[in-house]
């Protein structure tokens, strides 16, 4: 049984093939980076998975779960959690409420205790809570808590996704460009960041232009051009494949 | 039944295109500011109330009187910007806010009609040969409205056209639309543009208010929710972007009123068409996932 | 001093409840009902368009389905007074959750059409029903809530009322403070980033649409108990939008939104109904809530909350702020102006 296996995945978009027959595995407790250049079909790969988007054909399995057609909330419930391209918070939220929006799984309490205030409801939001706490404490927003979000920098933004993702206590987590657009400092907080949850076995899969970041992070990749497999191996191996290298011909590795 | 399913669908066809001219003056107005007025459909009350006044009360030409009508209601568009739109945009509020308000001015715009003309309906005889016997082809009965509505929405579309196309004003204003940040790097001046979507999108449902005096008279029932709904219903049907759909738009939502009238239910008319136009919601968001 | 800010908002209530007492004015305890039956369908609107993200311009027509509800249960069937409020609650919690499926494929602008159509559909089937609603000539003859064998005084409606609008009230602050409340306030800013949270967003927007039509239906079925008589103008769409206003202008993103709006919409037109003035009054009082709208778009429970958590800081009162809105400081606002762009590319 494989971890995650990717059967022939096609995406179309009106005459555009954004995924192409796309067949790949990936194992548990590595982190597996997703690379190609722009328009490769990369997000769209995640959006898939996630069920975010609905696949035109083919099939993703995890953990020997067949997952294609299941809805977002349940895909995640499964333990593949995500965050995306474009950084989405929860604007109107605090930071720590961003967080226990992902707890929501956890609770046994129901309306009723919801509506009477019970003891149960008490003891596990206070659980709750102390348990966002931790998760910022994780990613660095230990002392942010009750800021809102539009008020943090971009780098911890980003974080405080990474946090309510890791708020599911996944088995998978899916980084849609988690380095993209930081400065130095916020990009070597998410490297580290990375680095310490690939230490606790969690597998990752993620989606990454940055190739010092890809070098540093990630123990397995998979290319992608025009929607479609073109290698896969180690980060060295690829960097010598001449079929990758003239995909991204005339691009200036970062 | 064949003469009676054609007559249905000449009375149909009519009365709908002056329904897809209000979903057209909707359309003009979701493409620059990509919100909904509310009080849309009071542009086609006042439109018709102040056509009444300058005709009957100040003894216009009606010729004149519609140009009047029209242009008057334009003038209240670039208030609209001006108190309502401009002011909110500046709070930040969101498209809820903007509907509420539009909604609330609604309604004081039906009490002012209130106020200034009364509540009863005002009759006004004569309009587009409502009162001429109507033409009989074999066992066909057309009436002469029909006919009023046909030409003049024919030509309203020509000049609509020739604006759109021919006039400098008229592309920016289509530029506007499809990509405002483009068209302001391109040194159109998007306020402006603005302003002149406001005043035609108020001024083209001015007309259609006026063109369905002889259906509702000169009444409140014209600033009602119903029609208005119904002018919501084309645009959407016109995917809100694309102004020559929605008069079709309309063009079938009348024809389908008036099947239903014919065979199914008067009474119970509206039911069906609101149905129908939740189904055709639902149905049409799912073809776009 | 954290007790003394408390205490504020304790004695308004406490004041408002006791104008009954006070004024012996019929008319105006009668009006004062219609305010907290208003109070109530703008809460449950609160909790819909304000937490939830879901708008509704519907909302008269659970309002018009509960009166009738129950006005048919207890004059036709018999069911005691209380029975009918409660069955007219329930039935519109039914309604609500079949309502609930379009949301599912619309949202904005579309919902709100589903929602007018709804509404003008409940609306033509009162008028046109007559076997069950009389239609336009009006369903008269309702009975009147009692107290063991008394018919209840307006006095006692009103406090009746105030009780139900506090329970409603009460749940929709447990419930915005819950992980069911922070659900639906992440599905209102975002609602794919929700589902990849783990949260079932249709289950949440079932469970909030048939919760604001319970509080509809609860109003409606009040409201006939309240008038001994039902005619379909009390449910057209523009109710529908009045109710809306209310919500909006008293605050939609606040608890008390709805309360502060039902009231102040409500009694505005009977402000401006002064002698000689008649035919102004609805002009001037849509003139007034157009004004509000424009000029307070966040709506003014917040405004006063603001007002009072800088007097209060001010006069030195506790400016912790603990349980409030949060507005944090815009310390590292600069920074975080290159991350606020967010639309959703794939």
């Amino acid at each position: 049984m494989s971890f995650l296996k990717l059967n022939n995945l096609t995406r179309r978009f009106g005459g555009l093939v954004a995924v192409n027959d796309l067949s790949f595995e990936i194992a548990e407790g590595k982190v597996t980076g997703l690379i190609g250049p722009n328009g490769s079909g990369k997000s769209t790969t995640i959006n898939l998975i996630s069920g975010v988007l609905p696949v035109t054909s083919g099939s993703v399995e995890f953990m020997g779960h067949r997952i294609t057609g299941k809805s977002p909330h349940a895909i995640s419930r499964m333990g593949i959690a995500r965050t995306y391209q474009q950084i989405r918070v929860f604007e109107s939220l605090t930071a720590l409420e961003n967080v226990q929006v992902a707890r929501a799984g956890m609770y046994r309490s129901g309306l009723a205790d919801v509506l009477l205030n019970t003891g149960k409801l008490k003891r596990e939001e206070s659980r709750e809570r102390d348990k966002a706490r931790e998760l910022l404490e994780l990613v660095g927003l230990g002392k942010k808590g009750d800021e809102m979000p539009r008020n943090l920098p971009y780098g911890f933004r980003r974080c405080l996704e990474i946090a309510r993702a890791l708020a599911l206590e996944p088995k998978l987590l899916l980084l849609d460009e988690p380095a993209a657009g930081m400065n130095r400092d916020e990009f070597m907080a998410v490297t580290d960041l990375i680095l310490r949850l690939r230490k606790t076995g969690l597998s990752v899969l993620l989606v990454e232009h940055t190739m010092e970041f890809v070098e540093t992070c990630v123990d397995h990749v998979v290319v992608l051009n025009f929607g479609q497999k073109l290698a896969e191996g180690t980060f060295h191996q690829i960097e010598q494949d001449p079929r990758v290298i003239e995909a991204y011909l005339g691009k200036e590795e970062l | 039944m064949l003469s009676l399913v054609i007559q249905n669908a000449v009375a149909g066809s009519a009365i709908g295109l002056l329904y897809g001219l209000i979903g057209l003056g909707v359309v003009l107005f979701f493409q620059t500011t990509n919100l909904m007025n509310f009080a849309h459909i009071s542009s086609a009350m006042l439109g018709a109330y102040l056509c009444y006044t300058y005709t009957v009360m100040w003894k216009l030409p009606f010729a004149l009187a519609i140009v009047m009508a029209v242009m008057s209601v334009a003038l209240y568009g670039l208030l609209l910007k001006r108190f309502v739109y401009a002011p909110l945009a500046k709070r930040k509020g969101g498209r809820l806010e903007f509907i509420i308000a539009t909604l609330m001015l609604s309604v004081f715009l039906l009490n002012a009609v209130i106020v200034v003309w009364g509540g009863v309906p005002l009759p006004f005889q004569g309009l587009f040969g409502s009162d001429r016997f109507p033409i009989f082809l074999g066992n066909v009965v057309i009436q002469y409205h029909s006919l009023f509505v046909l030409a003049y929405i024919t030509v309203f579309v020509i000049a609509l056209q020739y604006f759109f196309t021919r006039t400098m004003t008229g592309k920016s204003l289509r530029a506007v639309a499809q990509n405002p940040r483009a068209a302001r790097l391109m040194g159109i001046n998007v306020d402006r543009m603005l302003n002149l979507s406001f005043m035609l999108s108020t001024g083209v449902t001015a007309l259609a208010g006026i063109l369905l005096i002889p259906v509702y008279f000169v009444s409140l029932d014209l600033g009602s929710g119903i029609i208005g709904v119904k002018g919501f219903a084309c645009a959407v049907m016109g995917g809100m972007k694309r102004p020559y759909q929605a008069l079709l738009g309309g063009v079938l939502i009348g024809l389908a009123e008036n099947f239903v009238v014919l065979f199914v239910s008067s009474t119970y008319r509206d039911v069906i068409t609101f149905l129908f136009l939740i189904i055709f919601l639902v149905l049409r968001k799912q073809a776009e996932a | 001093m954290e007790r003394f800010k408390k205490v504020i908002p304790l004695l308004a209530v406490a004041l408002f409840l006791v104008i009954p007492l006070v004024d012996d004015n019929q008319y105006h305890v009668y009006m004062l009902n219609r305010a907290l039956i208003n109070c109530m369908v703008a809460t449950g609107l609160v909790a819909l368009t304000g937490f939830a993200g879901q708008m509704s311009l519907g909302h008269a027509a659970f309002y018009g389905i509960g009166a009738y509800a129950t006005a048919l249960l207890t004059v036709r069937v018999g069911f005691p007074v209380w029975l009918g409020i409660i069955s007219a609650g329930a039935i519109c919690l039914l309604v609500g959750m079949v309502l609930s499926l379009p949301s599912f494929k619309v949202s904005g602008f579309y919902l709100s059409l589903v929602t007018i159509s709804f509404g003008n559909i409940v609306w033509m089937l009162i008028v046109n029903w007559h076997s069950l609603t009389r239609g336009p000539l009006g369903f008269p003859g309702i009975p009147s809530i009692t107290l063991g064998t008394q018919p209840l005084s307006r006095v006692g409606f009103f406090y009746v009322s105030a009780v139900v609008l506090g329970l409603m009230t009460l749940a929709l602050y447990r419930l915005s403070r819950s992980y069911i409340g922070r659900g639906m306030k992440a599905m209102s800013d975002d609602e794919q980033a929700t589902e990849t949270a783990g949260i079932d967003t249709k289950r949440m927007k079932v469970l909030v649409f048939s919760l604001s039509a319970l509080y509809g239906g609860i109003a409606g079925g009040l409201y006939a108990h309240l008038s001994n008589f039902l005619s379909p103008e009390s449910f057209v769409f523009s109710e529908s939008a009045n109710f809306v206003a209310m919500a909006v202008v008293g605050g939609l993103r606040s608890i008390y939104g709805g309360v502060v709006g039902g009231l102040v919409v409500t009694i505005i037109p009977e402000l401006l109904r002064v002698k000689g003035w008649e035919i102004y009054y609805l002009m001037g009082s849509s003139l007034a809530i157009l004004l509000l709208v424009i000029m307070l778009p966040s709506g003014i429970a917040p405004a006063v909350q603001n007002v009072y958590n800088r007097l209060g800081a001010r006069l030195g009162i506790g400016g912790s702020g603990s349980g409030s809105n949060g507005n944090g400081s815009g310390n590292g606002s600069a920074a975080a102006v290159r991350g606020d762009s967010k639309s959703g590319g794939r």
